[in-house]
This record gives structure tokens, sequence and C-alpha cells, in this order.
């Protein structure tokens, strides 16, 4: 444990340079708190892959690359003069909540190893061993970031580490509640009754529902994706505020970047996010060269790199489709370089949704399996994938409020992450050898645990929308079709 | 007769460019509000879809999936058509202005889901990957209790033999997975071309003593002969073993 609490300690600091140096301490001291192990992970994970690609087989090295960028932004963060008291209390509280997280989980849950758990411990340890080659099969069949998780246990001499990727998962699922209730309201004492309501939602059904709280304890990426998801997805909306653009950038290109690690569809799920980023946020061509460098290098090398070892574990990594979701990825901001094209990326989303329901639908007509799959994936949701009463409760919520509910700023881009990741897994099960199966071991219905929180959220968003003056936004007010204004 | 002309052009330019200024607005407005019912219905429709395509199928899926939901059917036949009814009437008043109907329908549901969830709590929590306070965390721990055969037999089975030859040097030939002696039983495993795996040398082994005996699935065993730094790796049909190189 206490070796386990020391990495996890090296990956807060990881992540304390950047967050210093991108003003979040001085803006939202709490949510710097919650989100230093977080962005520490996403930069161990970006420089291990960096390294691993440059053919260095040391997680040594890429753990050391991360103090580096740490120390370096701290450095710079100090010559701003921008380094206080306040960055200190907040390191010192960060370890503590880790802390106080990571012996509370413990204390509450047992590990719950399956067949792909071990299979993601035997990957890890593959790394800076004499049998690692790009050529593995199992590098292809299990997403980096919590493999690599399992190579940094290696470096502190424990044998597998189940509670580490569970808290930051959960870190940031809290950090992308505290970015909403912040947007939500300028009033501290709302967005912290907000923050706390959508706290105790999530774990009141947490206890209840076996889908929830096994997260914690299972080795797996689940709970990563859906803390990143969720936390990218916040970044977005959070980015749209002008003033926060230039600071919240390069935090949101990490955190949006880093989903493409977390599971092997993960190129898809930051595909979404980055239509949502670039669909909300007017960005200068350079600092769409920064989002691009930041988002997409570390992780289109990994793939690109998978892709010429000519690794294929899985119906979704092969060399054809790497390069394929690393074109899709990047098109959005193609497609906002150009001004020609800027109109379109308004658009995005609502195409971006309209052609997944058409292949969806297409599948639906000329695949058997795309039937099996849908089906056995609602079977799950609503009775034998144990999710208890959680898509009971927050399905018929979220679909009256998507289409009957209160218009919320950005809904499209709701719809997106929500509807979008959604429409994802149902696709992903009607392109697979095997269909889904029934059990909450399921791939599909383990895959539905990275929408859950963005569903609680967006049912609170929701629900707040209801108290404010007006949940419209000037410029989509309803053109006024009176006479004087045809005149 | 010319000027008059070109003023009423003028005219009718201007009144063009408004109107479609206008039709612009019109676009701006219906995609940006209407969009999303636009798309919540189209996701209707490809639920629907599914219904349909399902409703056909010679296979009776559709009759198996109903099979699948039977012990829940109280609340997925009672429950979430109520909740969809509550949350419709509460969204729709609140849009005739009546605003906190909304809220008061969600926290009504949510209050009824979490007592729901909590009577569901034996169905939906009682099954052998149960998540325990006081289950183990030592990685032999979890293997010994795992409902996996894998887990139980070779990989546990491996996960003893590190104490042996953990950090040692294990020779395997290109045909062995070294997986299994990397991960779990920590071993430094050397991949040599020149070593053959199938060719157990018994003769050496018979001066040698079985130091570990283990399971591995598909009953198998897995045998480590004598002590030394450096181990060779062979495998037969119901045998691996690894022999220390003396």
């Amino acid at each position: 444990m206490i070796r386990e609490l020391l990495f996890s300690y090296l990956l807060i600091f990881g992540g304390f340079g950047t967050v210093s140096r991108s003003k979040v301490i001085q803006q939202s001291p709490l949510l710097a708190m919650v989100i230093l192990l977080p962005i520490g992970v996403v930069l161990f994970t970006f420089s291990c892959a960096l390294v691993y690609v440059f053919g260095i087989n040391y997680p040594l090295i890429g753990l050391s690359l991360m103090i580096i960028i740490s120390l370096y932004e701290l450095y710079k963060t100090k010559q701003d003069n921008d380094l206080s008291r306040i960055n200190q209390i907040t390191l010192l509280s960060s370890l503590g909540i880790t802390t106080a997280l990571l012996l509370l989980i413990r204390i509450l849950v047992s590990p719950v190893l399956t067949f792909d758990s071990y299979k993601i411990i035997i990957s890890g340890k593959s790394f800076g061993s004499s049998i690692f080659s790009f050529e593995s099969p199992e590098l292809a069949s299990f997403p980096f970031m919590v493999t690599n998780f399992q190579a940094g246990t290696e470096l502190f001499n424990f044998s597998y580490t189940v509670y580490l990727p569970a808290v930051t998962g959960f870190l940031s699922m809290i950090g992308a509640i505290i970015i909403i209730s912040n947007l939500i309201s300028p009033s501290r004492k709302h967005s912290l009754i907000f923050g706390a309501i959508v706290l105790m939602t999530i774990l009141a059904f947490g206890s209840f529902t076996y889908m929830l709280r096994m997260q914690f304890g299972y080795l797996n990426s689940h709970l990563l994706m859906a803390g990143y998801y969720s936390l990218g997805f916040a970044t977005c909306l959070r980015g749209n505020d002008k003033s926060e653009k230039s600071r919240f950038l390069h935090l949101s290109a990490l955190l949006i970047g880093s989903i493409a690690f977390i599971r092997l569809e993960g190129l898809l799920l930051m595909t979404l996010l980055i239509i949502s980023f670039v669909s909300m946020n007017n960005i200068s061509r350079k600092n769409l060269v920064k989002f691009c460098a930041i988002a997409l290098v570390a992780p289109g090398l990994w793939y690109l790199r998978l892709a010429i070892a000519g690794a294929s574990g899985s119906t979704i990594i092969s060399p054809r489709n790497t390069i394929l979701m690393l074109l899709m990825a990047i098109t959005p901001l193609i497609l906002s370089w150009w001004r020609q094209s800027l109109k379109v990326v308004d658009y995005l989303p609502n195409l971006t949704i309209i052609g997944l329901v058409c292949i969806f639908c297409l599948l639906l007509l000329t695949r058997e399996q795309a039937i099996e799959s849908s089906l056995i994936f609602l079977a799950n949701t609503v009775g034998t994938g144990y999710w208890g009463a959680f898509w009971w409760t927050f399905g018929p919520l979220t679909i009256v409020g998507l289409s009957l509910g209160p218009r919320i700023k950005h809904e499209i881009v709701w719809l997106t992450a929500l509807g979008g990741g959604l429409l994802l897994i149902l696709l992903l099960g009607a392109i697979r050898t095997d269909p889904y199966r029934i059990g909450w071991g399921d791939s599909g219905n383990r895959m539905l645990v990275h929408i859950a929180p963005l569903a609680v959220l967006y049912i609170a968003v929701k629900v707040h929308a209801c108290f404010g003056k007006s949940d419209d936004i000037a410029d989509e007010q309803m053109p006024n079709l009176t006479c004087e204004e045809t005149k | 007769m010319q000027n008059k002309l070109t003023g009423l052009l003028l005219t009718l330019s201007k009144f063009k460019r408004k109107d479609t200024q206008l039709q612009n607005k019109w676009f701006r407005y219906v995609t940006r509000k209407k969009s999303s019912l636009f798309l919540t219905i189209l996701l209707g429709l490809s639920l629907a879809l599914l219904i349909i395509v399902a409703w056909n199928d010679d296979v009776s899926r559709l009759n198996e999936f109903k099979e699948r939901i039977a012990p829940y059917k109280r609340e997925i036949y009672y429950f979430i058509p109520t909740g969809f009814a509550l949350i419709t009437v509460g969204a729709y008043l609140t849009k005739q202005g009546k605003k906190l109907l909304f809220p008061i329908a969600t926290v009504i549901i949510l209050i009824s889901g979490i007592s729901l969830g909590a009577s569901t709590f034996s169905k939906q929590n009682d099954h052998k990957w149960g998540v325990e306070i006081d289950g183990p965390s030592d990685l032999p721990g979890i293997a010994e209790i795992s409902p996996q055969v894998s887990a139980r037999e070779t990989w546990l089975t491996y996960m003893r033999l590190e104490p042996y030859i953990g950090g040692k040097i294990i020779v395997i030939d290109e045909r062995i997975n070294p997986s299994y002696l990397n991960a779990f039983a920590r071993a430094n495993v050397r991949v040599d071309s020149g070593h053959d795996s199938t060719f157990v040398p018994f003769s050496q082994m018979s001066a040698m003593e079985i130091v570990f005996e283990g399971p591995i699935y598909k009953n198998r065993k897995l045998l480590l002969f004598g002590e030394g730094e450096n181990y060779s790796f062979y495998s037969t049909a119901d045998r691996d073993y690894v022999v220390a190189n003396k």
C-alpha cells in the first residue's frame, strides 16, 4: 500500500507543474486539488508512450520524462511569479485527498480481477522486460493507460495496481462535476450545492448498483474512461468561456488526447470530444496547432507504431482501422483550419449523430449480428447487466430531458457526447466478430459505464435550467418575423 | 425611367438580402433550437427500427429478450413507463410556465429509483464476482478464489513459482509464450532460437529434486526441477518443466 501511495504521489507531482502553469490553482483551488492526479497520469502515459515508440524500453525513462516536464513547467511558473503559497497548499491537499481515497476504497472494496484484468497485468509487465515487442498481439488487445499503470508498479516493486486507476478515474469524474458546477452559476454557493447533489446522486446509485460500485475494485479501464470522458467533455464546455480559453486549451487537449489511450475504442470517443470542442470554440490557427500537437501527437505516434508493426489484437485495432480512426480524429481539426469549412464545423455534431444513426440503421437492416448485439445490450441495460435501477431511472430522464426538457446551452454537444457514445457502443457490437453476450461482464455492458456520469450530469444541468431566469442564450432567440422586420 | 428601374432593382435586391438574412436566421434557429429534438427523433426511429427488425426476425430474438428481462418484469413494465409519463408531463408543464414541475418530477423519479434499486439489491448483487469488504488483495489470493479456471490453476501456479525463479534467467524457444513466466513468475525470460523446448532432458532431471509442482489448465502440470541461477523451459503435451541448468 505504501508503495502504491508513493507511486500516486509521484504522479500527482507530475501533474503539479502543468496545473500550476495553467493558473487553475488561482482560479479554482478545489478543481486543481482534484485534477492533479489525473493530469499527472496523462503526462505519465504520454511520456511513456513516446519513450516506447522511439524504441526505449525503460518505464523509468517515461516516469523521468514526466518529472522533467513538471519541473520545467514549475520553473516557467516561478519565472512568471505565479508560484505562491496556495500552490503548495493545493499540492499537499491533493496528496491528502488521494491518500484518503486510496485507503477508503481499499477498506470498502476488494479487488475484482477478470480474465481481461490478468491479461492487462501480463501486458503491463511486458514493458521494460526482455519480451516487450510492438508485434505482440496483447499490446493491441488492451488499452495503454491501464497497462502502463501495471508497468509502473514494477518501478515501485509491487505486483499490480487496481485502486490507483480507480481513484484517478473517480477524481476525474469529480473534476468534471466541479467544472460543470462552476459553469452553471457564478454563485459559489449554488455551484457547491449543485456539485454536492450530483455527487450524492452518483454515490447513492453507486451504493446500490453493482456495475458502478464494482468499478472501484475492478482492474480495467472503465472508471478511468468514465472519469476522463466526463472531464474532457467538461473542459470543452469551459473552454467556451473566452476568458479561460488560453489557460484551459492545454489541459483540454491533454485530457481529450488521453481518451485515445484509455480504451481501444478511445480514438473514436476522442473524435466525439474533438468534434464537441471545435464546434463550441472558435480557435485560432495557432491554438489549433497547439491543440493538435498536445492531443494527437503522442496517441497518433503510438497507434501508428502499432499499425506499422502490424499489431492486430481485436476487431477494433488493426492497421487499417487504426489509420482510419486517426484520420477521423484529425478531420474536425482540419475542417476548423480551413476558413471555407468553418460553417461545416458548426453543424459537425449534428452531422456526426446523423451519420452514426444512418450507419446503425444500415447495419440493423443488413447484419443479423447488429440485431442480436443491440437486443442483448438492451437486455443487459435493463436487467441482466447488474445495473440495478440506474438505467430504469436515468433512461427515461435522459430521453425525455433530451426531447422535451428545458433547453440548455450547447445541448447539441451534450447529445454528441451522450448519444454519440451510446451509438458507438451499439455500432461496435454490430461490427464485432462475436456479438455482445448476456451478463455484466460483456464489453458493451461495461462500456455503458463510460457515459453514466455524463447522464447524471446532464439531468442535473437540465433540472438547474428550470431555476434560471431563462435557459436560452441571446443569439438563440427565435427571429422576429414581424412585418416591420420584413419591410 | 431608367432611374426608376434602377431604384426598383435596388429595392428588390435589398428585399432579397433581407429575406436571405432572415432565412439564414431561421436556419440557424432551427438547427440550434430544434436540432436536438430532430436528433432525438432520429435516435427514437433507430430504436423503432430495431424493434421492427427484431419483431420480424425468424430466430425470435424478441422472445428471447422478453425471457431475459422477465425477472425484472415489474420494474421494466411498470416503473419505466410510469417514469416516462411522469417526466413527460413534468417537462410539458414546465414549458407551459410551471417551471418547477420538471425538477419535482425528476426528484420523484430519482427517489423512486433509489428505493427500487435498494429493493432489487439482493437480486442484482448476488453473484460470484461479488465486491466484498474483506476479500483477498494479494494477486495469488485473488487468483485462488477466482471463478476462472485459468486463474485458479495456470496463473496461480506461475505466481507460486515466483519465490523460486523470480529475477532469474529462464531460456525458452520462440514457440513458447513467455508472458506468464515474465508477469506472474517475474522471471527474466530469454528467447533462444537454438533452444528446443520439446527436447526434455529427462536424464539430467532424474538427478534433480522436484522443488515445486502445480496444476495448469486442462489437466496439465508444471514441475520445477532443481535450484540454480539459470533455468530452461520445456513443454510436452501434459507437462511443462522448468529445469535448473547445472
